[in-house]
C-alpha cells in the first residue's frame, strides 16, 4: 500500500538546521533522507503525521510511537518486507524499504 | 558451542562498566543489546552528545562505549529464551537464533517509564518524556509543536530544562507531584545529604525553568487526554480543584521509571515489592546475584537506583563474577570493590530523597475508570479486568486467561504492572503478597522461520 506523505497536520518533530540527513532510504516509494545511525522511529517521526503513523491490529485504532524503548510496540512498521518490525529499534540503512501498517488486521 | 565466562544483556551504563572491569580482569565478555548502538537510555548518543546534553558521566560513558564497541559487542541482539542452566537464545535483526552457553549472565536491561494508564493516552501525540529525550540525545531531533510535559518525577524536569536550552519553549509544565509540607521536606534532608550535588543540580534546573517563565501548574490532577486520531488537547484540575484545559499537539508523560524485569520474570528469580520505589525488584545478594545462581543484576534493572548507581553495581557484579570464576581472590575483590561499594552506598542512600520527593501520581490504576485502556495491546479496560475478577479470576495469569490482558505483542511489558495494581486493590491484596503474571519464552516476537534457521549459522 503507498500513501502520500501527509503534509499536514505536521509532523511532531524536526530537525535543527545543523543536521543534515544523507542516508536515503525508501519510504512507501518516495526516498527520505536519515541521519546516519538514527532509527527508523526517529526518522519517521519527523515524516509522518503521527496520526497516520500505525494502526493497531485489534480494534483499528491510530497509534504512534509511545516509549521509543522497545517496549510499547506501537511503533511496528514493515522493513525490508518484514512485517511488525519494532521501529524504534532499528537503525536506518541505505536502500532501506520501510512502509506503515495501516490495516487494520492486515499484518498480524 | 560459544560459551564466553560472561553473557552481558543490556549496554547501558551497568551492563558497559560491568563489561570494561570484567574484560580489564581477563574475562571474555559478549555484550548484547537490542538497540542499534550501545548506552542504554542514558548514555544513548553519549558518543557524540548534543549541545548541553555532554557532562562528566557523558564523557566517562563514551569512553566505556569506546571499550565495548572494540570488543565482543552485539548489537541489534535479542535474548529470546534463557534457560535455567544459562543457556541464552539470541537473534540479531533477522537472522537466525544462536544459543550462548555462558558461565555466568548479568542481566543489565535498566529502567523502562512506568505505565500510565491516562484517559486518552493511547492517543498519536501522547508519548513518555523519556522518548522525547531520546530522540533529542540520539538524532537532536525537536518537538516541532505546541508541547506540554506532564507527571512527575526529576526526568520531567530534566527534559523541560533539555528542550528549552535546545531552543524549544514548551506550552506548560503540568505536574502532579503533591504538595509537601515542610515536616515533609525536612524528614527527606538525612537523604538528600549523601549526593548533595544531584540535588544542586535539581535545584538548578527547578531555577532555570522558573526564570525561562514556562507557565508551570504544580499539584495537577485527574489528566485526560482528548483528540479525535491524534491529542488535541490535555484537560485536568489544578491545585485549587479548578478544571483546566490546554491545546497541545504533543503530551510528553512521565511517572518515574521501574526496572525492567522480562528477563529476571522468565528466570522465576525472587522478588520483592519494594513500598518506596513502588516496584517490584528481583532480590540480589552485595554483588547483585539473584535466587538463581551465577544470573545476576545490575543497575535500575535490580531497583532504580539510577546511573551513577548503575556504573558502580556493574563493577561489583563483574568483580564477584571475576571471583566465582577463580580470576582473584577474595581479598583482591574485596579491595577493588571498596570504592565502588562506598559510591553505591551513597547513591542508594540519597535515593529515598527523589522516591519521596517524586511519588507516582499520574494515573493510579486501581482509580481508573472502568472505560481506561489498561492493556493497549489488546484494548483491555479496568472494567473487564474488575469483571473478570468477580467472575473468580483473582490471580494474574487467570486474569491474562480470562481477558487477554499481558497477552498481545508487548507481552505484558505496558500493563503487568498496572494490572497487578487493579488486582490487589479488587481482591483487598497487599501487591507484595501478590503472585504476578508470568513471563515466558520468547522475550520478544519472532518470526518462526527464525527460531526454526538455529544453528545453520
Amino acid at each position: 500500500m503507498t500513501q502520500n506523505i501527509a503534509p499536514s497536520p505536521p509532523p511532531l518533530f524536526r530537525l535543527p538546521p545543523d543536521r543534515r540527513p544523507d542516508v536515503p532510504v525508501l519510504f512507501e516509494g518516495q526516498t527520505l533522507l536519515a541521519l546516519k545511525g538514527e532509527t527508523v522511529a526517529s526518522l519517521l517521526l519527523r515524516h509522518v503525521d503521527a496520526g497516520a503513523f500505525r494502526r493497531e491490529e485489534r480494534r483499528g485504532e491510530a497509534r504512534a510511537p509511545l516509549c521509543l524503548m522497545g517496549v510499547c510496540f506501537d511503533c511496528l512498521v514493515t522493513i525490508d518486507g518484514q512485517d511488525n518490525q519494532q521501529a524504534c529499534l532499528i537503525a536506518v540503512k541505505p536502500g532501506m524499504r520501510i512502509a506503515r501498517q495501516l490495516t487494520a488486521g492486515g499484518a498480524l | 558451542m560459544t560459551e564466553p565466562d560472561l553473557l552481558i544483556i543490556g549496554g547501558g551504563i551497568a551492563g558497559l562498566s560491568a563489561a570494561a572491569t570484567a574484560r580489564d580482569l581477563g574475562l571474555s565478555v559478549t555484550l548484547a543489546d537490542e538497540r542499534p548502538a550501545p548506552g542504554g537510555n542514558i548514555l544513548a548518543g553519549a558518543e557524540a552528545p548534543p549541545k548541553g546534553i555532554a557532562s562528566a558521566l557523558t564523557r566517562r560513558g563514551a569512553a566505556l562505549i569506546a571499550a565495548a564497541r572494540a570488543a565482543d559487542f552485539r548489537p541489534a541482539t535479542q535474548a529470546l529464551r534463557i534457560d535455567a542452566d544459562l543457556a541464552v537464545q539470541l537473534v540479531t535483526g533477522t537472522g537466525p537464533v544462536e544459543t550462548l552457553h555462558p558461565k555466568r549472565l548479568l542481566l543489565a536491561t535498566g529502567a523502562v517509564e512506568r505505565p500510565v494508564p491516562l484517559p486518552g493516552a493511547t492517543l498519536p501525540g501522547v508519548m513518555m518524556a523519556g522518548a522525547a529525550q531520546l530522540l533529542l540525545k540520539t538524532s537532536g531531533a525537536l518537538p516541532a509543536g505546541r508541547t506540554i510535559l506532564a507527571g512527575s518525577g526529576p526526568l520531567l524536569l530534566l527534559v523541560a530544562r533539555q528542550l528549552l536550552a535546545a531552543g524549544v519553549r514548551p506550552v506548560a509544565l503540568v505536574e502532579t507531584t503533591p504538595h509537601q509540607s515542610l515536616g515533609q521536606l525536612v524528614a527527606t534532608l538525612p537523604a538528600a545529604r549523601h549526593a548533595p550535588g544531584l540535588v544542586a543540580q535539581g535545584a538548578g534546573m527547578t531555577l532555570a525553568l522558573r526564570r525561562a517563565g514556562v507557565p508551570w501548574l504544580r499539584q495537577a490532577s485527574a489528566l485526560t487526554i482528548q483528540g479525535t486520531g491524534r491529542v488535541e488537547t490535555l484537560r485536568f484540575h489544578d491545585a485549587k480543584g479548578r478544571a483546566q484545559e490546554l491545546a497541545a499537539d504533543l503530551v510528553l508523560l512521565h511517572d518515574g521509571v521501574i526496572p525492567q524485569d522480562q528477563a529476571t520474570r522468565l528466570l522465576h528469580c525472587a522478588e520483592d515489592w519494594h513500598p518506596g520505589r513502588q516496584a517490584y525488584e528481583p532480590r540480589a545478594d552485595l554483588w547483585g546475584e539473584t535466587s538463581r545462581a551465577g544470573v545476576f543484576v545490575a543497575g535500575d534493572c535490580a531497583g532504580v537506583r539510577g546511573a551513577l548507581a548503575a556504573e558502580q553495581a556493574g563493577i561489583l557484579a563483574a568483580l564477584q563474577i571475576a571471583h566465582q570464576l577463580g580470576r582473584i581472590d577474595a581479598g583482591k575483590r574485596d579491595a577493588l570493590a571498596r570504592e565502588p561499594r562506598r559510591l553505591l552506598d551513597r547513591q542508594s542512600a540519597f535515593r529515598p530523597f527523589l522516591d519521596a520527593r517524586f511519588p507516582p501520581r499520574l494515573a493510579d490504576p486501581a482509580g481508573a475508570e472502568e472505560s481506561q485502556v489498561i492493556c493497549r495491546c489488546e484494548g483491555v479496560t479496568a472494567g473487564a479486568l474488575r469483571m473478570a475478577i468477580r467472575q473468580g479470576a483473582t490471580g494474574a495469569d487467570q486474569l491474562k486467561s480470562f481477558t487477554r490482558c499481558g497477552m498481545g505483542r508487548c507481552q505484558g511489558r505496558s500493563c503487568s504492572l498496572a494490572m497487578t495494581r487493579i488486582l490487589a486493590s479488587e481482591t483487598g491484596t497487599a501487591m507484595e503478597d501478590l503472585r504476578r503474571q508470568g513471563v515466558r519464552a520468547p522475550l520478544k516476537p519472532v518470526p518462526l522461520g527464525q527460531i526454526a534457521q538455529e544453528g545453520e549459522a
